[in-house]
This record gives structure tokens, sequence and C-alpha cells, in this order.
């Protein structure tokens, strides 16, 4: 027995050296485009022009991120954006689980249910139906426009019933012999060991209300509930378009829309940067097996 | 008697009703008024100039502004929503037609004519293409110039000199200089002569010298013809053909460049020219860029271009410029004082104070000369004007231009012996836009492969032809004519 | 019992429709949220029946038939852009379906955890960077003027190649550029599928003598199996679309023939004329396809004995 924990845990094959190499080829390739991203936003207009491939900047200047944080007129849109993203997470993951749960059980009409849900991840009904919709239900210029309509996600509400549907029964069918309702088995049960599946799908969600754009172009026209991308893209029409200036001033420094671009990429994944190492942390094994003995 | 005195003194009163002054605007009633624009930026409702004009008028201005882009989806859902703004940019033709017709909009010319607006009368009348902005003489947008803004072809002037080249004078000329400019490499980085952005539109720089006309012509016959279907433009595709087959003449970038990507090339010395859009604003950025990059390279704009078969023109833009129009649902007080506050934006003194705002504020007056302030331009105003400039009249900004080159720019390219005009940007019909949609797509299809020497131009010509038949192009003709004479003009005249 | 059964099968519904209320009230939140933003909306899916205009309500524009589901199917290019939406769609389904699964199952694989985790980390970070900028960057390597791709080709002595002007290689720019942008992204989804599998299964697997890649095919992918199915199928039934931004982005007037797709085609059509109702008819179309292709593939996977979709 001491043989095999030994021989699990601590021997390192060939396989295991040649898979790190790997992933370190590419790790190389892939971060390749946030980095040019990072060094483009930190040189200047005709650096950025001159150079094809972005490895090293030759001289750093701020100008881009002073032109995008410009009289901090980005605080606005930055905390509406947290705001909606902490909150709109939380409330989408409840609702999407919830029925994620009922829909990976089966009962009369599941069939049904699950196909209309389903095909309405591939038809929409345009920009002028949600926009009536919106302010039948007086959600026009209301911080609630960002959630609501986001409630439920289809994809994402597919793949926790894919997880709730290979959960096994053994679990519901034992707590239930003791009593528990179905409420209970839900919340006490498969909630806490689908925590992989739900952080994902939390992770997801959290991207996706972090990156913001259409709704807040179309649905908000108050300026202080607009999200951080739409600010961000703002900025470059600001800065740039054909029939518009190609360059902005920010303190001595001309600035050009291709620089801020790449700032506003930088501005917009560092925090996603930040906050994935804790949901990283969700993602360890270990629970089922204690839940399992138990 | 008594009783007929007084009938005749009514009749009287009410014959001479008509030829009393013109109606007053009554200023003493505040207002909220809706302006819904497309800008480069948000504008502050405590704006010095929105506060300016709300003072003056006794009206409290809410601005509605969205980016360029999403502008048009925007205004349409406003539409749909049967929430049109008090006053808004057109922007989209078909729309601007469909409101109209479902008498959704103001009728401009009875509130001018009524009140006697002069300024805006004037605008009614600004230039001969404002005539096309009416419909059936009447006006319910008010035009907006567009100031210069058309396509170029911008080169190293200080490579021209270093090589002792003439400016070329036919298109013969202007590939030999090419040539001469990637055989020399005097920046020696491997440089090609020309760059071009948006395909075959973009060489089309060369087309009205070939053809003569911009999009439609006039045969000797009297018959209404398609640039595809001419000879001499096939004259111009082949032209292009041999230059794309040579190496080095022309970027082999050309085809797929974006505007974005060809500027790039030219301010970084990869090519020798470049065809992009001219005005005073795009002349400065690349003048700085073009420096910043190296300090003794010049910057030559080819005045006049270069002559084809059917003499030297440019091309001018007919259509692209934002008008204003207004909602039908105001009330008559509500819109007179809304043209009352766009008649003094358009005042001498109402455009110097878009263009100028407030001394100390906005602009410095240096050797009795008004200078804006880089400031204002970068972080109020976006660009050379205020919003409510730019929305009243985009063209007020040419007031600017003190660059002599663009000076010699505007003069060249105003004067009609010069351009030719695509006098359809005013022209919307169901028909026709989805007919050019096909056509559109037959260009990528033929004329792209036909250039890059994927397709044979003489062999495959007849086939382009047949195509264009078959997606319409009879039936664009007869409508194309039926608007033209609607108007009482021909598409080679060249008006602008 | 025997008065249940004897009531026929209407009766049978009612009671198992009553012993699932439980499961019924997780469920019916949901569908009123489906029903008031998303169905209710479909009622203007009668655009593409009608001469649709914004300045009328829906109910006062005329009445067009199929006029525009016509103008769609025989417009110049529609054939050719619904052909290439398939074939890009099927090589990325080859390609960039399995890319994933097998990124996580490597990721699966590595022993330090601190490494594991940078590179997941890092992994998926390219799907943050939009195409447009993606596309600048490629563009940046094809370049004829210096590009990274184009000095190797200079080195070994041959001439400067427009890489993103040919049709020859332009389908298989996007399906690498997909590949480079999006497995990393892709792969979570499967490695918190993984993290759900009994490690026990791995020891007991070992003990027996099963080496590195049995343990991999018999446990860690069967252990997915549920997931990728379900991913498959939706896969599949997006055939038809999907991927806008990647085409929009790289695709130029040369490689038009062999990359425009039909979200690029209808974009680029819709933006002149009467574009409510001509989008509206396109987009009825995809639904349909979609619900043909999701149908087909659910059946056939529970055909071989898997649970499916529906």
């Amino acid at each position: 027995m001491a043989k095999t924990n030994n021989h699990f845990r601590r021997r390192l094959t060939a396989f295991d050296i040649l898979l790190m190499v790997f992933f370190c080829l590419l790790m190389v390739i892939t971060v390749y485009p946030f980095w040019h991203c990072t060094v483009g936003s930190l040189i200047s207009y005709t650096e950025y022009m001159q150079k094809t491939v972005l490895l090293w900047p030759s001289e750093i200047t701020f100008s881009s991120y002073a032109f995008v944080l410009k009289q901090g007129k980005i605080i606005h849109p930055m905390i509406t954006t947290v705001i909606i993203t902490c909150m709109g997470t939380v409330f989408t993951l409840f609702c999407t689980s919830f029925m994620a749960y009922g829909m990976s059980k089966k009962y009369p009409g599941s069939a049904v249910i699950t196909s209309v849900v389903v095909l309405t991840m591939f038809i929409d009904a345009g920009m002028i139906p949600r926009y009536l919709l919106y302010r039948d239900l007086k959600l026009l210029n209301n911080i609630w426009v960002y959630v609501l309509p986001a409630l439920v996600n289809t994809y994402y509400m597919i793949i926790l019933r894919t997880n709730y549907a290979s959960f096994p029964h053994e679990m519901e069918e034992a707590a239930r012999i003791d009593g528990a309702g179905e409420y209970g088995i839900y919340f006490r049960i498969v909630l806490p060991l689908n925590v992989p599946a739900l952080a994902t799908v939390g992770l997801f969600t959290a991207v996706g209300y972090w990156n913001t754009y259409e709704t807040s172009v179309y649905y908000v026209t108050n300026y202080d509930l607009k999200t951080l991308q739409d600010y961000l893209y703002l900025m470059i029409s600001n800065v740039g378009s054909e029939s518009n200036n190609a360059i902005g001033t920010s303190g001595n420094a001309t600035v050009f829309s291709e620089n801020i671009k790449l700032a506003n990429t930088v501005i917009a994944i560092v925090p996603i940067l930040l906050v994935y190492p804790f949901v990283q942390k969700y993602f360890t094994k270990g629970i089922m097996i204690g839940a399992l003995k138990g | 008697m008594k009783k007929i005195v007084s009938l005749l003194l009514a009749l009287l009163l009410m014959a001479a009703a008509p030829m009393a002054m013109a109606a007053e605007v009554d200023m003493t009633e505040p207002m909220d008024i809706e302006l819904m624009a497309y800008f480069v930026m948000e504008v502050d409702e405590k704006d010095p100039i929105v506060q300016f004009i709300n003072d003056k008028f006794n009206v409290n201005l809410k601005l509605t502004i969205t980016s360029e882009a999403n502008y048009d989806d925007t205004l349409n859902m406003r539409i749909a929503g049967a929430d049109i703004p008090d006053w808004f940019r057109v922007t989209d033709q078909g729309v601007f037609n469909q409101l109209v017709e479902d008498g959704a909009l103001l009728n401009v010319s009875e509130m001018v004519e009524k009140y006697n607006f002069e300024n805006i009368a004037a605008q009614l009348n600004v230039n001969s293409k404002a005539a096309f902005l009416a419909n059936d003489g009447v006006f319910y947008r008010i035009p907006d110039t567009l100031g210069c803004l058309n396509r170029g072809i911008f080169y190293r002037l200080d490579w021209q000199e270093k090589l002792n080249l003439e400016t070329p004078k036919t298109w013969d000329e202007f590939a030999e200089m090419c040539r001469a400019f990637a055989e020399a490499d005097l920046d020696g980085i491997d440089s090609t002569g020309f760059t071009a952005y948006g395909n075959v539109s973009g060489l089309e720089i060369a087309q009205s010298s070939f053809t003569g006309y911009r999009n439609w012509g006039i045969t000797s016959t009297g018959d209404y013809i398609y640039k595809y279907e001419d000879d001499n433009y096939k004259a111009m595709i082949e032209y292009w053909r041999d230059l794309f087959a040579e190496d080095g003449t022309l970027d082999p970038e050309i085809m797929i460049s974006s505007y974005t990507e060809a500027m790039e090339k030219f301010c970084t010395g990869k090519v020798g020219a470049l065809m992009m859009n001219v005005n005073s604003t795009w002349y400065s950025n690349m003048s700085q860029t073009l420096t910043s990059y190296k300090s003794d390279a010049k910057l030559g704009l080819m005045m006049p271009l270069p002559a084809g078969p059917a003499g030297s023109y440019m091309n001018s833009y007919f259509g692209f410029s934002a008008d204003s129009a207004f909602s039908a649902d105001l009330d008559e007080a509500k819109a007179a004082r809304i043209l009352a506050i766009f008649d003094y934006l358009l005042s001498d003194e109402g455009r110097d104070l878009t263009l100028y705002g407030f001394e100390g504020q906005h602009h410095d007056v240096v050797d009795g000369v008004k200078v804006q302030r880089e400031e204002t331009l970068n972080t109020e105003w976006g660009q050379c004007q205020h919003l409510l400039g730019e929305v009243a009249d985009f063209g007020t900004n040419d007031r600017l231009i003190t660059n002599p080159t663009m000076i010699e720019w505007v003069n060249y390219s105003t004067n009609p012996d010069n351009v030719r005009a695509d006098t359809l940007g005013y022209f919307s019909n169901e028909r026709a836009d989805v007919i050019s949609a096909s056509i559109n797509e037959l260009r990528t299809q033929y004329l792209v492969p036909m250039i890059t020497g994927e397709m044979d131009v003489d062999a495959e010509w007849g086939n382009f032809q047949k195509a264009l038949k078959d997606a319409g192009i009879d039936e664009l003709r007869g409508i194309v004519k039926e608007y033209y004479e609607s108007k009482g003009t021909t598409p080679d005249s060249a008006t602008f | 019992m025997t008065s249940v059964a004897k009531r026929g099968p209407a009766k049978r519904l009612w009671r198992e429709i009553w012993r699932n209320r439980c499961i019924y009230s997780f469920v019916i939140p949901g569908v009123i949220f489906y029903f008031i933003f998303r169905i209710y909306p479909l009622y203007f899916m009668q655009i593409a029946f009608r001469d649709f205009r914004v300045t009328r309500p829906l109910q006062k524009c005329a009445w067009a038939g199929f006029k525009y589901f016509q103008e769609l199917f025989t417009s110049v290019g529609f054939r050719t852009a619904l052909v290439n939406t398939l074939a890009i769609n099927f090589y990325k389904l080859i390609f960039c379906f399995p890319a994933p699964i097998l990124m996580a199952l490597l990721l699966n694989e590595l022993k330090f955890s601190a490494f594991k985790r940078v590179t997941q980390t890092i992994l998926y970070l390219p799907h943050f960077v939009s195409w447009v900028i993606i596309s600048s960057i490629l563009l940046n390597f094809t370049s004829v003027y210096g590009g990274m791709f184009n000095q190797i080709r200079a080195l070994m002595g041959l001439k400067p190649y427009t890489f993103l002007a040919q049709k020859s290689l332009f389908r298989s720019i996007l399906v690498l550029s997909d590949l480079w942008k999006e497995t990393g992204y892709g792969a979570i989804i499967y490695l918190a599928a993984l993290l759900s599998i009994d490690p026990q299964l791995y020891e007991a697997a070992e003990i027996d003598g099963a080496n590195r890649f049995q343990r991999m095919w018999h446990i860690s992918l069967a252990g997915i199996k549920e997931t990728i199915v379900v991913m498959l199928i939706l896969r599949v039934g997006s055939m038809m679309s999907g991927g806008f931004s990647q085409v929009y982005s790289l695709m130029n007037s040369q490689v038009m023939s062999v990359g425009d797709t039909l979200d690029t085609f209808v974009y680029r059509m819709g933006i002149s004329n009467n574009r409510f109702s001509y989008a509206s008819a396109a987009g009825i179309f995809n639904a349909v396809v979609a619900a043909i292709l999701l149908f087909s593939t659910d059946r056939f996977a529970k055909r071989i004995g898997e649970r499916g979709l529906f």
C-alpha cells in the first residue's frame, strides 16, 4: 500500500516532463495577444506602426492610459459595471442553477420545455422588439435592464443541467429517505457538491456581465448608467473613425486610436486576471469523496 | 348700413392679413427641447455654450448623444417606439423618405416662410445640391454642407524631389512615378509605389478620368450607362491589373488594406503614394505622423489628379452629411422656438460661437486672430467645433482652414470643371437598393479577381455584363432615369 | 390503485404532474422568464413576412408573404455564403471541437498544481482579446513589409506572400486562429466536468495496471462523456451561424468567395434597404435549420445510447 501511494504521488515520468514543455510552448504562443496589447498600449503610435512584432517597449509612455482615464470620467462606468457584475452574477447563477436542477429531472412536458428553451438560443427577435419590450417594462435607463433579461442563460443552464443529471442519485435518494424536501436536497446537497461547475458558470457569467456592451449602447442613454465597455468604445470613436480625427491629445503627447484600443483591452482584462485566482480555488476535487464516505 | 360696413371692414382685414409682417417667435414660455445627434463624445448639459443657448431662448436643451456607428439603430428604435425626438440628425435616406411619407416630419419650408427665418432660408439654397434635399419642392429637413471631404492622392514630396521627378500629368506617368519610388527605395525598407483602401472603390479614384462621369453617364445615343458597363471602365481595370502584376509598383496588399493600415503604411515609408480622404484634419494628422517618423519627409498632395482618356477629373462625395429634421408632433410654438435657435446657429454670430466659444475659455486671441484651444478640442468638443455647430452645419468648420495647401485643395475640388459628382446621394428607392446591393456583390465577385489577375478580363467581361443584366441593371437604369428627370437634370451635370 | 388505473391516461397524467409538483416549482419561474423575454418578442418575427418600416406599427405594414425569403435565397452571393458557412463550421467541428477536450485532459494530467494554475490562466487569455485586435496582430505577422512569416520566407529564399489574401489559406487561417483564441477558455468547462470524477477510480485503475493513456481514455474521457455529447449537439446545432466577429475582422475582398459566411453576408446586404425584413427572414431561416440540425443530432445521440439534449 505504501509503495502504491509513493508511486502515485512522486514519480515524474518522461510524459510529465514532455507535457510541461508542451504547455510552456503553448503558453508562449497564447500569451502573445495579451502581451501585444500591453506593450502596444505603452508605446507611441510611431513605434507601434513601425514594429511588426511587439516584444518590448523601447520607450514607455502612459499617454494612452491617461487619455482613457482622463478626468476620472471612467469612474461612473466602472462602478456601474462592478455593481452589475456582482449583483448580476449572483442573480443569474441562482436563477440559472435553480431552473437547471428542475430541468435535470424527467417530468411530463420536459421534452417540450427543453426544446422550446434550447431553440430560444437560436432565434433572436431583434433589437426593436427588445427595445419596445423594455420600454413597456420600464427597464430603459434603469440598472435592472442589465440583469433582468439575463436572469437565466440557456447555454449555462444546459451545462449545469448536464452536471446535475450525472450527479449520483443515491445521494438524493438517501436524503429523501432521511426526510429532506426537494429544496433541502437542492440547497444542502446538490449545490455544495457541484461547486466546480457552479464556479465555472459563475466565472463565465461574471465575464459576460463585465463585458456588457450592447445593452448599454441601445437601452441606456443616461451616461451614469453606461458600462465600462461602452465607455471604452466611446474613447475609440472619440479618437478615430473614418470621418473623424485620428488623433487626440493627452498632456503633451498625441494619442491614436490604435493604441487606445489596446489600452482598452488591457483595462478590461486586468480585473478579470485579478479575480481569477480566487475563483480557481473552487476548482478542487475531494469534496465528493468525503460526502460519499460520510 | 353698420352691418355692411363692419362686414366690409372684416373682409378688408382678412385680405390684408397675409400681407402683414412675418410672425414673431414668442420666447416667454420656457420649454424642454430634445436634440438627438451623434457626436464623438458625451456633451455635458452644463456645457457653457448649451447654457448660453438655454438662456437666450428660454429653453432647456436635452441632449441625447450616441456614437456614429450606433446612431442609426438607436434612432430607428425611437421611431419604432413612436417616440421621435423633437430635433434630430438624419442619416439614412430610406428612413427619411418613409418618415416624410408617413407625415412624421415638420414642414420646414412652411415654417421658414411664416416666420421669415432668413438664415435657414439661405441654407435651403446653400448650393446646387440643396435642391436635391427637398421632397417635391418642400423641405422637411435643413441641408448641411459637408465642407470638403473627398479623396485624393498623397505622396512623398521629398522622394519626388530627390529623384527629380515631374509631377505626373497622366495615369501612365503616375505609374512611372510609382515604379521609380519602388526601385529607388529611398527609405531603405523595400518600399512599394502606391496603396489605397476600399479595394475596387479605392482604385476608382481614377475612374472619372477614364469614363468622364462618376457612376452614371449618358452615351452618344442619349441612353443611360452605368460605369461597369462602360468599356472605358474596363480599360481602367486593365490599367490597375497591369500595375498589380508588376513587382513593387503597387502594394501587394492594396486590395485588402483597411484605411488605417493604408495610412500606417504611408506614414512609415512603406509606400510612396496613398489614396486617402482629404480634409483639413486628415491633412494635418498625416503631416504630423509622417514627420514624426522621418523629420525630412514631406507631404505632397496631387493637384490636379492625373488625367485619363476622358480628362483629369476627381470624384466628389455628394450624399454624405447629416441634415437636421424635426418631429411633426411639435406644437407650433415649440417648432418655432427650435427653428429660431437653428436660425441663430446659422447666423455669423452663431457660427462664430460654435467655432470659437468664449474667449479665455475656448479660444484665445492671438494677434487679433481667434485661435481655438487644443484642450477644448480634446476634452469638450471632440474635433473642430461644438456639437451645436456640427449639428446646425458641419461645414462651418471650413472657416478654420488656414493651411495654404488645403485652401488650394478646396478651390480645386469645388470647381465644377474638375469634378465629377455622384448625384444619387439623396436618392432612395427599395428596388434600387436591392439591385445595387447585388451589383456590389458582383463587383467583388468579378472585378477584384480581374485586378489581381486571377480572372482574365477579356474572357470574363462578357460574363460580368450578363451577370449585371441578371441582377437587374436595366430595371435600375429605368428607376435612375426617372429620378433624374424628376429633378430636371442629368447624371453628367457636375452639380454638387 | 385499481381506481386510478380505471380512470385512464388523462388522470394518470395529472397524477404525474401532481407528484412532480416540486420540480415544477423549480422550472415554472424560469419558463415565465423565457416567456416574457424570449418568446413574447417573437411576435415580431412577423417582420419577415411584412414590408416592415419603423415609421409604422407592425400591424400597419403591408403583408409581403415570402417575398423577403425569395429575395434572400436568390441574392447574388447567398449560395456562396451558405456553402462557406457549412464548410468552415464543419472544419471547426473537426478541429476546434476536440481541441479543448484534449487540452482539458492534458491539463488534468499535470502534476504541479501551481504550474497547472498558471498555465490555465494564461491559456484562456486570448479569449478576451477581441477579433479586431487579433486580426491586426495576424496582419502584422503576415505583412509583406517585414512581417515575421515573410521574413522566414525570405531566409528560405522565397518571395513575400500575402497570406491573408490567399483563398487556399483563408479557411485554415480561420480554423487555426479560432484554435489559438478559444481552446483555453473552452477547456474550462471540461476541466470542471473532470473534477466531478471520483479520484478513487484512478487509483483503482492504476492498481489494476492501467497506464496513463488507458486511464485517460477509460476514466477521464468516459467520465465527461455526457458533457461532450451535449456540447457536441449544441455545436452542430449552431452550424449555420457563429463566428461573425472573426470572419468580419479577417475577411477581405480577395477571399470573399471562400470566407463570406451567412452572418457577414446578411449583415452586408441588410445594411442597405429595408434591412429589418430581410434580416428577419434570414434569422428565421437560420433558426429553422438549427432546429432541424439539433433534433437530428439529438436523435442520433439517443440512438447510440446517450441521454441527448431533449
